[in-house]
């Protein structure tokens, strides 16, 4: 990464520290739609897009059982 | 569930809803595309989905609106999104914060194989709206369904983690 883009995530990344959860929250979301914004367009999203566990019948699974590894 | 149990998830309903409703909110007020926006999953959701539901390059089989109820009434803290583009639905997502409340999960997604704009990157303003306001330090998409998918996932710079099968990005 070019050291002016890290020297400004890292001084991005300080402000928000201080921030309250809703400001903080406001800061990101407003770099991030620039950099959505900037970044239209080159990269093509796949075609069927699609993210998830599928059962053999092709369902979802709804697992109801907690996971109390996930937060590793 | 007891009436006790029933009390206390309808409280955490209405406490979630209203974070799932500030994210939304504040993802479209970043958004600086014209017609394009969120909302939380309603009925409008699910009669824009019959639209594509039985499209023939749907790469998965998910019936949205079916699973959607029982996703609604067993996680009452649930993440939930749709996209639209005017009055078109480009796609869904669904998740739910970790056990300790440290990331936040995004257990299913899946964009419209007729829509042109970005899915990922709208969910994820929303996504990461939602975290912020829980305190999330990361979150995480699950099971991408393949390698194509993975590596979209990680050019938005997220990183695959093949233990837990999902994509991880982290979130400041």
């Amino acid at each position: 990464m070019d050291d002016s883009i890290k020297n400004f995530d890292d001084a991005h990344n300080k402000k928000l520290k201080h921030l309250s959860k809703e400001e903080h929250a406001k800061t990101g979301l407003k770099k991030l739609s620039q950099e959505m914004e900037a970044s239209k367009g080159k990269i093509k999203e796949p075609e069927g897009l699609a993210s998830g566990a599928t059962d053999k019948g092709g369902e979802m699974i709804i697992d109801l059982e907690e996971d109390f590894n996930d937060d590793e | 569930m007891t009436g006790y149990q029933l009390r206390m998830r309808n409280e955490l309903e209405r406490r979630y809803n209203h974070l799932r409703m500030q994210s939304i909110q504040m993802a479209n007020q970043a958004l600086r595309t014209p017609d394009v926006r969120l909302s939380l999953v309603d009925n409008a959701s699910y009669r824009a989905f019959e639209q594509w539901q039985n499209h023939p390059n749907r790469k998965v089989d998910w019936n949205w609106p079916t699973s959607w109820h029982s996703w609604k009434i067993h996680y009452p803290k649930r993440f939930e999104c749709a996209t639209w583009q005017g009055n078109k639905l480009i796609g869904f997502a669904m998740g739910r914060p970790t056990y300790q409340a440290t990331g936040l999960r995004l257990d299913y997604i899946e964009k419209s194989p007729k829509a042109s704009e970005p899915h990922l990157d709208l969910t994820y303003l929303a996504l990461y709206a939602y975290a912020t306001l829980l305190g999330a330090t990361h979150v995480k998409i699950m099971s991408p369904i393949n390698k194509d998918v993975r590596d979209y996932y990680e050019s938005k710079g997220f990183k695959y983690d093949q233990k837990s099968d999902s994509c991880i990005r982290r979130i400041i």
